[in-house]
């Protein structure tokens, strides 16, 4: 893995109003209508999360559950359920890391992604963004926003600008026009109170903010002056910091036809097998447990495996095993949709991680 | 600009504000400071745009004037010199001449109206208290306080100030401090973000009996005895702390704090230098604190006599972190709330106390378990 490609292509991937909409999805009641997830309207607490439905009222997140009833008597209050956003996480996780191990969470339900290499070869990140969208609906029925660019400030950006279920490419031509025409409040990092500070004496767009001088900027704002200065520049230099090592290794299709006959399944499960091992020599890493999918054309979808007593990357032995479990299964009876095969329990993971917790602070 | 000035009041004055100075300055100017000369006594400045810090001293005025001296060399010969008068000149062209019985010295200095404006705060609100209890809900807060740029908001205390109680908030997300005051209040309610570095500029200046905080949108100004600090607030928005709170941990752990301290100081030595990783196991009437390093192959365990009753259960923690709140309780014996090893464990002394209260969140160390 090299760090010093003179361009990175990274995205940003943000699930939209991420609370309300699995609330929404487990609960049919609630949809299209305005949802308040966090604190009672009686209580002391605030909104953690609100539906698309809610924001129209002007309610947003952090505001007093009490003044969101009074923005909206109608809007219906439910409690968080860290658990169920938890599970949709994981799942949105391990979507991304059939992309690239460089994942940087930073929260439930956003992350950034480096994949100016990704496991995939595919050479467009915009075409790996809509693929993960589409991955997250399939797998949670919850939409996401995404924003592609060079670094990581300006994946954020762009995730924002289409919200919901967008998708935007800043290329790095594009970035300085774009961040001029771009209002300021837009700026991540330009929080309520800065915002304000910078109308005040005459900053509206990323042009304006273009405009002053480092020292003028210091001056006004102090440190975070030289971050202005930098980011309207499209100058973010971070690196997306992966917090965990990879546990699993895996790939799946999706057929364009349902298929049913049992030597095509062969032979396509016979590449995959290979194609896992190649690609598991390659991060130097063998697995102890194999993994088969199959979604069958009904949208069913099972999982089958086995544990080995030892680490394998050896394609014969994936494919002997991927041929047992193939028999617990209907396939070749009904028509199949889907197929994927995934090594886990890998020796990369031998060394305990552990891992420092953090609160889920909400703003 | 003529005055004489005692060594050491000179020395302690340019000590106390010092802190202000920047040590890769943007503009020249900010590495000076402005001597001025107010009712008789010598007005000290430094700022580095952010915070400034003002520094009363006695002196002996020959002739009033302003004047900004370079900061670093003046600090340094005074910090050479025995307890002896000083006598300063300096001229129309700024050129200061001091010298001693020891013999004199020369600098050139800067106009003092190209040093920078600091903020008056007139229409503010002042907060009255003592330089003790303001020394305190700092010192109880300040080192939970995160230094992640990407959450701004985080990097200072979140000052609660309410008519008959005020919060003083601190967290990286790794811990969380919430501690309450009832002595220190205010006619209304106000709520803002100190910058850490200001509030440790503001520890080690503090002094006297009385502290006069005044609150304006954008700045603070402490005022204690003769030095008054002045700082930028954050302006961001402080992240819905209350929310992290458990509020249903029902496992309890009593245990005497130095105790468990010392055993977490001593345990932790054996724990991974990246993880500095220790586990609680808790037992009946008994907690057993274990670490390991298996690159190095050591491990340690001490057991030690608490009160539990409660469900046995195995929590990690980050040594550092746990060793922080602990040494920040003041009771002999601190009560743990937990209730899983992958949620928040509340830490506070046994005994509630009048006039104020602490809270301390710690979030556990855990095996990763995604797969």
């Amino acid at each position: 893995m090299t760090h010093n490609f003179p361009i990175r292509k990274i995205i940003h991937v943000d699930m939209d109003a991420f609370y309300a909409s699995v609330e929404q999805r487990d609960n049919p009641s609630l949809r299209g209508k305005p949802v308040v997830v966090g604190g009672s309207p009686s209580g002391r607490g605030v909104v953690a999360t609100c539906s698309y439905e809610a924001r129209k009222y002007g309610i947003h997140s952090a505001m007093p559950a009490s003044q969101a009833i009074r923005l909206c008597p109608h809007a219906i209050f439910v409690k968080t359920r860290f658990d169920a956003y938890r599970e949709v996480s994981k799942k949105i996780r391990e979507i991304f890391f059939e992309y690239t191990d460089l994942v940087e969470p930073l929260s439930l339900d956003e992350a950034f992604l480096d994949v100016t290499e990704n496991h995939k070869n595919i050479p467009s990140a915009t075409l790996i963004a809509k693929q993960i969208k589409e991955r997250i609906f399939e797998e949670t029925k919850l939409t996401a926003s995404a924003g592609v660019a060079h670094n990581k400030f300006l994946a954020k950006v762009a995730s924002d600008i289409h919200k919901p279920n967008g998708l935007t490419l800043i290329t790095p031509e594009k970035a300085e026009a774009f961040l001029e025409e771009l209002d300021i409040k837009r700026f991540f990092g330009v929080g309520k109170a800065t915002q304000k500070k910078m109308h005040a004496i005459g900053i509206k767009t990323g042009a304006d903010l273009k405009q002053w001088t480092e020292i003028d900027l210091v001056k006004a704002f102090g440190k975070s002056g030289r971050f202005y200065y930098r980011i309207v520049r499209g100058i973010d230099n971070r690196e997306v910091k992966p917090h965990r090592i990879r546990k699993s290794f895996g790939k799946e299709r999706t057929f364009s036809e349902d298929i049913d006959s049992i030597e095509w399944i062969h032979n396509f499960l016979d590449e995959l097998a290979q194609t896992i091992a190649e690609g598991m020599k390659k991060i130097n890493a063998a697995g102890k447990t194999i993994t088969l999918k199959v979604r069958y054309k009904d949208f069913e979808t099972i999982t089958r495996s086995t544990s080995i007593s030892h680490y394998t990357n050896r394609y014969q032995e994936i494919n002997d095993v991927v041929r047992s479990l193939l028999k617990d299964t209907e396939v070749g009876k009904r028509p199949v949709r889907l197929l994927g095969i995934t090594l886990s329990n890998l020796n990369l993971n031998e060394k305990k991680v552990w891992e420092q917790l953090e609160l889920s602070l909400k703003y | 600009m003529k005055f004489s000035v005692s060594s050491n009041e000179l020395n302690k004055g340019l000590s106390a504000v010092i802190g202000a100075v920047p040590s890769k300055a943007t503009l020249p100017i900010l590495e000076t400071i402005l001597f001025e000369c107010e009712d008789g006594k010598l007005k000290l400045t430094a700022t580095d745009l952010e915070i400034s810090i003002i520094e009363y001293i006695n002196a002996d005025i020959e002739e009033e004037g302003a004047v900004a001296i370079p900061a670093r060399r003046l600090l340094e010969t005074l910090r050479q010199l025995p307890n002896i008068p000083v006598f300063f000149d300096v001229d129309d062209r700024k050129n200061i001449n001091f010298r001693t019985d020891k013999g004199t010295y020369k600098l050139v200095g800067d106009d003092a109206d190209e040093f920078p404006e600091v903020p008056s705060l007139d229409d503010g609100t002042t907060i009255s208290t003592t330089a003790e209890l303001m020394h305190n809900a700092i010192h109880k807060t300040l080192f939970a306080v995160s230094s992640d740029d990407l959450r701004p908001a985080m990097m200072g205390v979140y000052f609660q100030i309410g008519t008959d109680e005020s919060k003083f908030v601190a967290t990286d997300g790794h811990r969380l401090v919430k501690y309450t005051n009832r002595e220190i209040t205010a006619d209304n309610d106000v709520n803002f973000i100190v910058p850490d570095k200001a509030l440790s500029l503001i520890q080690k200046t503090i002094e006297g009996d009385d502290c006069d905080l005044t609150v304006t949108e954008d700045h603070a100004r402490f005022k204690s005895g003769n030095t008054i600090v002045i700082t930028r607030l954050i302006n961001e928005q402080y992240p819905n702390y209350d929310s992290v709170i458990p509020r249903d941990n029902d496992k309890f752990l009593t245990i005497s704090k130095d105790q468990m301290l010392s055993t977490v100081k001593r345990v932790a030595i054996f724990s991974s230098t990246t993880t500095r990783q220790i586990r609680l196991q808790l037992g009946s009437d008994k907690l057993t604190i274990r670490a390991e390093d298996l690159d190095m192959s050591s491990e340690a365990k001490e057991t030690i006599e608490c009160e539990y009753s409660n469900d046995e259960m195995e929590i990690g923690f980050n040594a550092k972190y746990l060793g922080d709140v602990l040494s920040n309780i003041d009771d002999d014996e601190v009560t743990f709330e937990f209730s899983s090893p992958n949620r928040a464990g509340i830490v506070k002394p046994s005994e509630e106390n009048e006039n104020e209260d602490i809270l301390m969140l710690v979030m556990p160390v855990m095996l990763n378990s995604y797969a």
